[in-house]
């Protein structure tokens, strides 16, 4: 394995610590902004280590290796003791989200479930509102609590290493998909350690890099590259809750500003929100002069909003060869391509049309042609293969042409936990022709052009309709536009069979005005469209733009679509809500 | 960890707010007005006593309102202030009065919507399955049942199961009193004159004169004031500190502790806080931390590990419960009768006067022949527990012949010290042999109580069947008993094992290991 420092071979995650605690036990591994702002906690990698074999000693006086754990924490430094606690306990660790008051605790019942957990590592205040769940979820009663924010009764010297290799188990990544059930990628300690010298080669990161992160620790992206690339790369990071960021988007920035961050990034949504939510004002004590690696991933890239950032503060000094758009995804560890660092973001404009075709044709855009502005990812990371797959026919597609996006390389995680059908399905595919495998399914559509990938869309939100392919966002923007009665950024294109055929559907939703003037035509002053002139008028434009029959066309109440968090349309799962019957449409 | 509020390099510093004092109407009206703005309604749509999560605002801008209030009202808020609080009311309430509740207002109250037979029929609930599927793992090794095996007879250095004899190291009747003739006799004689029960309470009318002489007699022999006789040993750890500590009191106790002190210490209501295994110097650290946040603190450690068989260091901790002003509690169960010349127990082992320790607790099941156990200490305190402790004063007394047979064991006991040394010799001489074999003894020192620590679950009870063919009766023990990674044999010695038993046990037992290892 590749370490930044010497040719060192390490194994896995608890030498990594070990070495970082023996040859830096002095220097500050990680600083916590208590409150986004001022209040300052920090530990080094001495530190560390001892606080992570303290935790090792008591699980393993609890547990047997191998067993998993849950971790409920907030953000914070227990939490990176408590998951290097596992790591070296030789434990498997399952990030989580803690309960919230008055919250569902399904997800968390569902992983239990999965995972076999009898045990979960938490601290004195999560454990209290885990107690308020245990009258309607009784069975996490059984759940063996390690309070970790108090006085363990177990010393270091107590903990025992035990036997790990590049082959064990680190930790399991469960992924929020729309359906039902989680799925927990497991992640083993030679994946991570190949992705972390990927990452670590790829952002250009040095002993001198400073990293400030708000991310969730609890997935891929906050986790591996906001707390383990770090100490990878034995530089230090500042963290804080996403929730302060999300309170104040103006605290990411300052907190970079203020501790001269190299290396900091985030989803798309949240360069927009900056945009959306500091004022020209707050600029006059910024400085992100110093900002090299302003990592976007982990949803599609928005050029738009890429620009809107690098306009709104280039007051700052902020440099707009310093975005780096990136694609990633847990089943892959982190980081499957990246660009290059310093040279400026890349793009594609495309005929949407062709696209149907699965070309992805550059050429001269004529007037009035639709087109779509697509960022570059940047290309594959180190000893790895990305293929573009024709996701049906299961050959390999040329340079230019889209298919579902598939990946080789030692980063793939080692399958699903316990659910060897999925696995089976997504990371033991196979060309047809070749019979050239395994390779990950990664579900996402895409081209690879002069060797770089672009992502075109999700391949179970594509629609394909007489063998053609129409992508629901270029349907959803055309309807948008051209209606204002429907919320922007509030509509769903999927489609579902009628007696064998693919038919299509479209949900939308209204504008509270409209809305409003429906109930109530006297009270308005302008002429307004009956819901029937609405519908009809959809239909008209979607055969217009896409020639495309619409056959069903759902009005629905802001707020009925559902969402990701960052405010993504989930089509898949507005598609199951439509197919079982629980999207009412407005009359 | 360090905490520090220096900001390194800090050019700029961070957002300032001025403290404003604004009212509860005017919260209300700016969060109406915003929440309108947020979700494009007019101000007369929003309704201040309907739910937040109706209004499906989304949870990045939920979290931004609370942002935008912090603007507003000059202060840090919690982000999460529009899940926690249900409504524009309740929640421009909270902000006005300032007042920081322990924990948000829980919003509605989840209820099943449907009794599952989990929970009304017992052979359902989740906890008798986990049981019937440990029982099939065991079950599974093909070794029998290695519960509830009934012993024929009195059992001392040998037992009789079904109509073989073994060797045996599985009973605590370290000084051969259990089957004793005189023991017995005075058990006899006491049911001749007093029947088999107290049939009362003591405190109404369950009295009898054995339980004062009983009483009389521990208290001297321990030397203390006064002493209290429990019906079981267990219920004297549960029923006594449940009931004398409370919601403002610290319990530290050793990582080690037996079941009965946790499950007093829960009952208690106290805050309860391990330190590890035997060391003062930690507890000394945590009460210098802490002992200022609470009013009574109890320290509780034990004379001899039941599991480890080693001892607690207690001059090292009479002078913590000294210098932080805290009461001390000592359980007996397994060095009283065993330690010191004539078994007086910890303190005659390490010389020490007995009023050093406030509550010294010991069972009567081990070296005294019975069942029950007691608690000696200060006569305010044993007063106080003869009227008020509930596994006192809500259970029925000692039986007469369990009464007797202790009394008669103290006795014995003292006109024959010899059965203490004789026993210290044999423990010694176990001990020193598996040593000398290079066997895992862990911790166990001068004690009658010696580990053989194996490591892995199945390897102590694949051993322990192994040494139960060759004649030798030694039950396994692991998790939860022990630490998952510390499975073990647990050799009990008496006064009663010849020195040829235990040069043969400690042959079989190095032979059978050695087999396991190939």
């Amino acid at each position: 394995m590749n370490f930044p420092e010497k040719n060192l071979n390490l194994d896995t995650l608890v030498d990594l610590v070990s070495y970082r605690a023996e040859s830096q036990p002095e220097q500050t591994a990680y600083t916590f902004l208590v409150d986004g702002e001022k209040e300052a906690i920090s530990l080094t990698y001495g530190e560390l280590e001892i606080l992570a074999k303290t935790i090792a000693a008591q699980l393993q006086a609890v547990c047997r290796p191998g067993d998993r754990a849950l971790l409920l924490y907030p953000p914070g430094l227990e939490y990176i003791a408590a998951f290097f606690g596992c790591l070296f306990a030789g434990i498997v660790a399952i990030p989580a989200y803690p309960p919230k008051p008055n919250r569902s605790i399904v997800r968390i019942q569902r992983i239990i479930a999965n995972a076999g957990v009898e045990i979960a590592l938490t601290t004195n205040s999560v454990k209290t509102n885990l107690e308020r769940c245990y009258t309607y979820a009784p069975e996490l009663k059984n759940l063996q609590l390690l309070i970790s924010d108090r006085p363990l009764s177990q010393q270091p010297s107590q903990w025992q290493k035990p036997k790990l290799d590049g082959n064990s188990l680190a930790f399991l990544q469960y992924t929020s998909g729309s359906t039902a059930e989680p799925k927990g990628v497991a992640i083993a300690h030679d994946n991570l350690l190949h992705n972390l010298a990927a990452i670590y080669r790829c952002f250009q990161h040095s002993r001198t890099s400073k990293g400030v992160i708000w991310l969730p620790p609890y997935h891929d992206m906050g986790l591996i590259g906001g707390v383990l690339q770090p100490l990878y790369g034995g530089f230090p990071v500042t963290l804080m809750s996403p929730l302060m960021f999300l309170q104040n988007p103006l605290r990411w920035l300052q907190a970079i500003s203020r501790f001269q961050a190299t290396t900091s990034g985030g989803p798309s949504f949240a360069y927009d929100l900056c945009v959306r939510k500091i004022r020209p004002t707050q600029l006059e004590d910024l400085d992100l002069s110093r900002w090299q690696v302003a990592f976007n991933g982990a949803e599609p890239v928005d050029y738009k909003a890429i620009q809107a950032f690098s306009e709104y503060f280039a007051p700052t000094g902020f440099r707009p060869e310093a975005f780096y758009p990136c694609y990633g995804m847990a089943e892959s560890t982190l980081l499957i391509a990246g660009g290059s660092c310093q040279e400026p973001v890349k793009t594609q404009t495309i005929q949407a049309s062709e696209l149907q075709f699965d070309r992805a044709t550059i050429g001269k855009i004529e007037d009035g042609q639709k087109v779509r502005h697509l960022v570059s990812c940047g290309s594959s990371i180190p000893d790895q293969t990305i293929i573009i797959v024709d996701p049906q026919k299961l050959t390999q597609r040329t340079e230019g042409e889209v298919g579902e996006i598939w990946v080789k390389g030692p980063s793939v995680a080692r399958g699903y936990w316990q659910d060897r059908e999925k696995t089976k399905q997504n990371f033991a595919a196979y060309l047809a022709d070749r019979q050239d495998g395994p390779f990950l399914r990664t579900g996402d559509l895409g081209f690879i052009l002069n060797g770089e990938l672009f992502c075109t869309g999700r391949l179970k939100d594509m629609i394909i309709i007489n063998g053609r392919n129409y992508y629901p966002q270029d349907i959803e923007k055309t309807v948008e536009q051209n209606h204002p009665e429907i919320r922007p950024h509030c509509s769903a294109v999927f489609s579902y069979p009628i007696a064998g055929d693919e038919k299509l559907a479209i949900a939308v939703e209204i504008e509270r005005s409209y809305h409003r003037a429906q109930k109530n035509p006297a009270n308005s002053t302008k002429e307004i469209l009956s819901t029937e002139e609405l519908i009809k008028s959809i239909r008209k434009v979607i055969f217009v733009y896409h020639e495309l029959q619409v056959h069903t066309t759902l009005l629905l109440k802001p707020g009925s679509i559902p969402k990701t968090p960052s405010g993504k349309i989930k089509r898949y799962a507005t598609r199951a809500s439509f197919l079982d019957g629980s999207l009412e449409a407005i009359e | 960890m360090t905490l520090s509020k220096d900001i390194p390099n800090g050019k700029q510093s961070p957002q300032t707010y001025e403290l404003a004092n604004i009212s509860e109407t005017k919260i209300k009206n700016w969060l109406i007005k915003k929440l309108a703005e947020k979700l494009d309604l007019p101000i007369d749509e929003i309704d201040s006593k309907r739910d937040f999560l109706d209004y499906s605002l989304n949870s990045i801008e939920a979290v931004n309102l609370s942002g935008e209030l912090e603007s507003f009202l000059g202060r840090r808020l919690s982000p999460t202030l529009l899940w926690d609080y249900q409504n524009i009311e309740v929640l421009a309430q909270y902000l006005a009065a300032e007042i920081i509740p322990d924990s948000p207002i829980p919003s509605t109250e989840r209820k099943p919507a449907e009794i599952l037979p989990e929970y009304y029929n017992f052979e359902l609930s989740p906890e008798y399955k986990q049981l019937k599927l440990q029982q099939q793992e065991i079950e599974a090794l093909g070794l029998g049942n290695p519960f509830f095996i009934a012993q024929e007879g009195v059992v001392n250095n040998t037992t009789t199961i079904g109509d073989r004899q073994f060797i045996n190291y599985a009973t605590y009747n370290y000084l051969d009193m259990c089957g004793d003739p005189f023991v017995s006799k005075a058990a006899n004689d006491a049911i001749a004159r007093y029947g088999t029960s107290a049939c009362a309470s003591r405190l109404v009318c369950g009295e009898k004169p054995l339980h004062q002489e009983l009483e009389r007699a521990i208290a001297n022999f321990i030397g203390t004031e006064a002493s209290i006789v429990f019906v079981g040993g267990h219920a004297t750890n549960v029923s006594t500190i449940g009931h004398l500590f409370g919601k403002n009191d610290l319990i530290v106790h050793d990582s080690l502790s037996h079941n009965s002190i946790l499950q007093g210490c829960f009952l208690s209501g106290a805050t309860i806080l391990a330190f590890p295994h035997n060391d003062w110097a930690k507890l000394d650290e945590i009460l210098t931390e802490r002992r200022n946040y609470y009013k009574r603190v109890l320290i509780v450690i034990e004379g001899i590990y039941s599991t480890d068989g080693d001892i607690a260091p207690l001059p090292e901790f009479i002078e913590v419960k000294k210098r932080h002003k805290a009461f001390l509690m000592v359980d007996e169960a397994h060095s009283i009768g065993v330690l010191g010349e004539n078994g007086r127990g910890i303190a005659e082992h390490f010389g020490i006067a007995p009023s050093n320790v406030d509550l010294w607790m010991g069972t009567l099941s081990k070296s005294f022949a019975s069942c029950g156990g007691y608690i000696a200490g200060s006569s305010a305190l044993i007063e106080y527990l003869k009227y008020t402790a509930p596994g006192f004063v809500f259970s029925v007394g000692m039986s007469p012949p369990n009464a007797a047979a202790t009394i008669a064991a103290i006795e014995l006991l003292q006109k024959e010290p010899e059965r203490v040394a004789i026993l210290r010799q044999r423990a010694k001489l176990f001990l020193q042999l598996a040593q000398e074999r290079g066997l895992n003894t862990g911790i166990s020192q001068d004690s009658p109580v010696v580990p053989i620590i194996v490591g892995d679950s199945l390897k102590s009870v694949i051993l322990s069947r192994y040494l139960f063919k060759r004649g030798i009766n030694v039950p396994f023990m692991f998790y939860p008993s022990v630490p998952q990674n510390s499975a073990r044999l647990r050799f009990f010695i008496t006064c009663t094992h010849t020195e040829e038993q235990i040069r043969l046990t400690i042959d079989a037992l190095t032979e059978e290991l050695a087999k396991l290892k190939e």
